[in-house]
């Protein structure tokens, strides 16, 4: 069994990976780690031993421990044998042999910086270590994913309980992070609340009409997809809310939230998607836009006119959602063309006349004389007899 | 993301195996596999040694099945090979917990392991070949045909084998992706861990996908559970979510120890949202034990257009509110009118809680309205509603039933219901009471709206009657007369060779509403009607009756929590003529007065809906001249059907009876559709009768409309239906024929398409038949399932 070696004074004492110490080849008690990330010894006796160490996790992503400013341990050295890591409350739980029982747990905090990387630190006890992974999941939760660089195949995930919050950045584009409870306090007060940022904008799949996050990293194209329902206001907000996810084991990972959104239409036309600018801060267009999927429809009436946008979202294969948003507005009729003009917002839209413009399966013609269906009740269409 | 411990029992080297399972370990279904070894599945024999030697060297460490999961779920873990560069279960060890094989009922455990495999493999089917997904971003995987890419497309072999593989082909382009980072939930095995997976049962941990030993573990849901089983309903309000979950959990009962089923629990419910007239989205999410339903888009409120009058708004309120919404509307109406628009969260309902869109209701509704000369359409609500962020709202909006070419939503514009309309201007479908003909009120030059009012109507209407003959009578009508009555509607109608022969009609609803808020109606009438071949004292006989008719008819609420009460007076002078081909039997006046009533009854979002409704009523003949004879004939008619899980029944119950001085042709008359089939019309005449009529209906089994792409053909399949009937019946007293019981027995083909059935029957008469010919007669008709 692979051992490293800490000094008590002029005692040495060799910790295995199955949590066994021994001291001169005779069996000295076991080993954990206690709140302060220190190595504990438990002799058979019942008296505790401290050591003072050093955990970090090298640029390879392995772990290892040091003490005194020197290296003790390379957790990913030992041929043969694979670490585990998981997060249970954002305390990492290392097994440093995954087909063994033992464990100890290191505390610290978790952090994600602001920048395309994406990469994941943990700081023990004021040492930070950089994890070069990548936070990826088909269920919009929040897994980030590792593995030691040494060997590609041994790899690793930590996955976080917590919550997605939207957030406009000053420049309208559409930000998420992810707000995580941290382990409660020795005393048992609750620790708060972490935030992992994320750096890029988020989007809505146009084939699914479901929020995802895509970014790249290292040659690989990687993405959060969310699960959650849709919906855009008559004044563009758009909200969306998020399911809740589970592990697999059936433990909550993420709760249900509402994100949302605030923005205008600036497309020129009510043609094929919708596509949403996000608002900066200030309420003026900013530089990114939102596109939902779907269909205009809209009725017609004599000065007024509706104008929904009809969209499917799609969860799994065998679950969809088909929504209408609805904004209501006005036609006026300026030599030459036809204006529309969105009730809530204000926006206008300048529709040339005798240009067929597609509300749906049908044009609106020069004579402004289509009809639209959608949302309609089928009449009873066995009954003879027409009107005239 | 704990990691599982791996039991001592699970670890094994896959050339030694020494595994010593648990009794609760369920083993692999691989023929010829030991006890408590994990053999190798479906691989082939060529390969089995070569497999093993590999394994040697690949899997020198025992491999980490993992223990139960922390919420004590059970597992299937497998350990991958590659098949033709697919990934295929190599070997697995499958782990059911004694709470799932508890629960599990109707399925053996050892079924429930096999159909979880199949599942497993079914799955693994899909997941593309893993150096697919390794392709650098500028690659294609067609265009490479060098030796590597051959290798590892069309690879064959144990994972340890592929992984070297595949490392090799990777060395040669920098830009391929790793296996490591490629074997997990993203991106190769995304489609695995979809929640709506049809391999509900389970899912992959995110923390085991192992590209270092090709293992993967699945968690094993417990058997589907009714009574534990998350079911969200986010569109509905906490008040009446607790109701409904009872009713879903009773539904989901008979799944109740099978596996997860996205497919079982779909159309388990089917069958009780089709009964509350509902179309929700089901979303079955086995990852998170959950059922998550959005019951159905609701109505936001009700809006009028400016082509609606101002005197209409209340009476089409009427029309389309409960008598609760209504009377709340009114008090409140200074409050809307202004806007012409009213919400549902101002009558009555709780924001998030206003009514459901019921096709089935607002067809009745539109039906209604488009008698009054108007038409609504649905549109996407633009009010937000706070009570409810899910579903989708509706706003009625409420247009006049105009010109296509210039209206708005011209698929909603109503059709001329000439079959409800009789030569009195009156229906008399299939026995009712007298249909409300409710036309459209006025339009009038102070109308805003450009859109060419569709005043004018023509129809159509046909009817079959066993033995006597077909007839068929084209309608033309006159809507919105201001004169003498505002809103007045005038009808002409005439055909032949059976039925009507001529009518005129004028009709004017809603008299007053804006006074009393109670809905009066008045008819006038003059008509002509052929009855061919009545069969009376024993002879073939035509009766031809000419007159005219004054109707007044008072309905005091409507919809009031699903009840209708309507009142009628009818007063008629006609003359009646009873002729053979030869020569005039009689002619006799008849002055008549009418009295009767209309209670119905429809249950609102039940599981198993029902329609109960009694129509009382008595004839009294007057004795207005010295040939005329006083009398009095009472009918009474209920009716009753009720949808249960599958099957659907109805009821129909008839009672009659007539005074001693009745005329023969105003006496009750037994047989045909609408008393005991089997007879025709006449076959018996007395002056007390009763009868009761069965049917019992089913899907046709096997039928499936799912599939069916077209609307209009699946509504028609959808509401399919085979029927089995059975009446009897029985008159005394009788005129010239045998008095006594009856009955008739036969098969039936229905169509139930929401407002209205269509009906195809046959039924075989049992007892005495005055009239000659087959006892087998069919009946065809349309029975509409709206109060008439």
């Amino acid at each position: 069994m692979a051992t490293f070696t800490l000094n008590d004074g002029a005692n040495a004492f060799d910790f295995d990976l199955a949590g066994n110490v021994t001291s001169g080849g005779a069996a000295a008690g076991s080993w954990t780690t206690n709140r302060s990330n220190k190595i504990v010894l438990t002799k058979a006796d019942g008296t505790l031993t401290i050591f003072d160490v050093v955990w970090a996790f090298n640029n390879k992503n392995q772990l290892t421990v040091s003490s005194g400013g020197a290296a003790v341990f390379n957790f990913a050295s030992v041929a043969g044998v694979r670490n585990s890591f998981a997060t249970v409350d954002t305390v990492l739980q290392v097994k440093p042999d995954r087909t063994q029982s033992f464990l100890f747990e290191l505390h610290g905090d978790w952090s994600m910086p602001l920048d395309s990387n994406h990469d994941l630190t943990f700081t023990v006890n004021g040492t930070t270590s950089t994890i070069d992974g990548f936070v990826s999941d088909p269920l919009g939760r929040f897994i980030y994913h590792f593995a030691n660089k040494d060997d590609l195949l041994s790899t690793y995930v930590l996955g976080f309980v917590g919550s997605w919050q939207s957030k406009t950045a000053v420049d309208g584009t559409p930000l998420l992070e992810f707000h995580y409870q941290k382990e409660a306090l020795p005393n048992g007060t609750p620790g708060g609340e972490g935030v992992f940022d994320l750096p890029k904008a988020v989007a809505i799949q146009r084939t699914t009409n479901q929020l995802s996050y895509t970014y790249s990293k290292a040659n690989k194209t990687l993405s959060i997809n969310f699960q959650g329902t849709l919906m855009v206001d008559p004044d563009f907000q758009i909200t969306y809310v998020l399911q809740r996810q589970v592990s697999s084991s059936g433990q909550q990972m993420v709760g249900s939230t509402t994100l949302a959104f605030d923005a205008m239409i600036t497309k020129p036309n009510l043609n094929g998607d919708l596509e949403l600018t996000i608002k900066k801060l200030d309420g003026t267009a900013g530089g990114t836009s939102l596109t939902v999927g779907g269909n205009f429809t809209g009725v017609l009436g004599k000065v007024n006119l509706q104008v929904g946008f009809s969209f499917t979202q799609n969860f799994g294969a065998g679950n969809q959602i088909t929504r209408t948003a609805a904004f209501d507005g006005s036609l006026t009729f300026p030599a030459g063309s036809v204006r529309w003009t969105f009730t809530a917002t204000g926006t206008t839209i300048d529709l040339a006349v005798g240009t067929d413009i597609k509300f749906g399966a049908v044009s609106l013609d020069a004579r402004l004389d289509a009809q639209f269906v959608d949302g309609q009740v089928a009449g009873i269409t066995f009954f003879l007899g027409v009107s005239f | 993301m704990a990691e599982k411990r791996c039991p001592k029992g699970s670890r094994r080297k896959k050339d030694k195996p020494s595994l010593s399972v648990r009794s609760d370990f369920a083993r692999t279904t691989n023929p010829g596999a030991k006890s408590g070894k994990i053999e190798p599945i479906g691989f082939p024999s060529r390969f089995v040694g070569l497999g093993l030697i590999l394994a040697s060297v690949g899997f020198g460490q025992p491999i980490s099945c993992p223990a139960a999961a922390p919420s004590g779920r059970g597992w299937y873990c497998i350990q991958v090979n590659v098949q033709d560069g697919k990934l295929a279960v190599d070997s697995d060890l499958f782990h059911m917990t004694p709470t799932f094989t508890a629960h599990l009922k109707g399925i053996t455990p050892a079924e429930a392991e096999t159909a979880i495999k199949q599942q497993v493999a079914s799955a693994l089917a899909t997941v593309a070949k893993p150096y697919q997904v390794g392709l650098a971003p500028n690659e294609t995987d067609g265009a490479l045909t060098d030796p590597l890419t051959v290798a590892v497309r069309n690879f064959t072999g144990t994972w340890a084998a592929y992984t070297m593989a595949y490392m090799n082909w990777m060395n040669t382009n920098s830009n391929r992706n790793d296996l490591g980072s490629l074997f997990d939930v993203s991106p190769l095995f995304t489609g695995l861990v979809q929640p709506d997976r049809v391999l509900a049962s389970l899912d992959v941990d995110a923390n085991q996908p192992d590209a270092g030993t090709g293992i993967l573990t699945f968690s094993v849901l417990d058997p589907f559970d009714s009574a534990t089983v998350t079911i969200h309903l986010p569109g509905m309000v906490a008040a009446r979510s607790q109701e409904r979950l009872k009713q879903l959990r009773r539904e989901l009962q008979p799944l109740d120890g099978k596996l997860w089923s996205a497919t079982g629990i779909s159309s388990t419910l089917s069958p009780f949202y089709s009964n509350l007239m509902l179309m929700p989205t089901i979303m079955v999410l086995p990852l998170s034990g959950s059922i998550d339903i959005v019951e159905g888009a609701r109505l936001a409120g009700v809006e009028f257009t400016a082509g609606v009058a101002d005197r209409d708004i209340d009476s089409i309120l009427w029309n389309v509110l409960t008598f609760d919404e209504f009377r709340i509307a009114m008090r409140t109406r200074n409050a809307w009118v202004g806007g012409r628009a009213v919400a549902f969260d101002t009558l009555g309902h709780a924001a998030g809680d206003q009514p459901y869109v019921v096709q089935y209701l607002l067809q009745e509704e539109q039906l209604l309205v488009s008698q009054q000369g108007y038409q609504f359409t649905l549109q996407p609500s633009t009010k937000v509603n706070t009570g409810d962020t899910t579903s989708q709202f509706f706003d009625l909006r409420v247009d006049k039933a105009s010109d296509a070419s210039s209206s708005s939503a011209n698929a909603a514009k109503p059709k001329a219901n000439a079959e409800i309309i009789d030569a009195k201007g009156l229906s008399r479908e299939n026995g009712q009471p007298p249909k409300s003909e409710t036309v459209g009120q006025g339009v009038t030059d102070s109308d805003q709206s450009t859109a060419k009012d569709k005043t004018r109507r023509i129809g159509l209407t046909a009817t079959y009657r066993p033995g006597q003959a077909i007839s068929v009578a084209p309608l033309f009508q006159i809507s919105r007369l201001s004169f003498p009555l505002e809103n007045g509607t005038l009808s002409a109608q005439g055909g032949g060779p059976n039925g009507n022969r001529w009518s005129g009609n004028y009709f004017a609803d809603f008299l007053g509403f804006e006074r009393v808020h109670q809905r009066v109606s008045l008819r006038l009438n003059g008509s002509q009607e052929l009855n061919l071949q009545r069969f009376l004292n024993g002879k073939k006989m035509d009766e031809v009756q000419t007159g005219g008719l004054g109707n007044v008819e008072w309905e005091p609420f409507r919809d009031w929590s699903g009840n209708l009460l309507r009142f009628h007076f009818e007063a008629n002078r006609s003359t009646v003529q009873l002729s053979t081909n030869t020569a005039t039997i009689s002619k006799q006046n008849l002055t008549t007065a009418e009295v009767g009533a209309l209670y119905y009854f429809r249950s609102q979002e039940s599981d198993h809906p029902q329609q109960t409704s009694f129509a009382p009523k008595v004839v009294m003949g007057l004795g207005a001249s010295m040939s005329e004879t006083t009398f009095a004939h009472f009918t009474l008619i209920g009716q009753h059907h009720r949808a249960l899980q599958v099957w659907e029944y109805n009821l129909a119950g008839r009672f009659e009876q007539a005074t001693s001085s009745t005329p023969i042709f105003e006496q009750p008359s037994f047989g045909g559709a609408d008393v005991v089939r089997g007879f025709r019309a006449d076959d018996a005449i007395g002056r007390r009768l009763w009868s009761l009529q069965t049917e019992l209906l089913h899907p046709i089994p096997g039928l499936d409309s799912s599939a069916i792409t077209n609307d209009m053909l699946r509504s028609l399949v959808r509401g399919l239906r085979i029927a089995a009937l059975y009446d009897a019946g029985g008159i005394f007293d009788t005129t010239a024929s045998q008095q006594g019981l009856r009955s008739g027995a036969g098969a039936g083909l229905h169509v139930d398409m929401g407002l209205a059935v269509l009906k195809l029957d046959w039924a075989y008469g049992f007892g005495n038949a005055a009239t000659s010919g087959s006892r087998g007669k069919f009946y065809f008709g349309i029975t509409l399932n709206v109060p008439n």
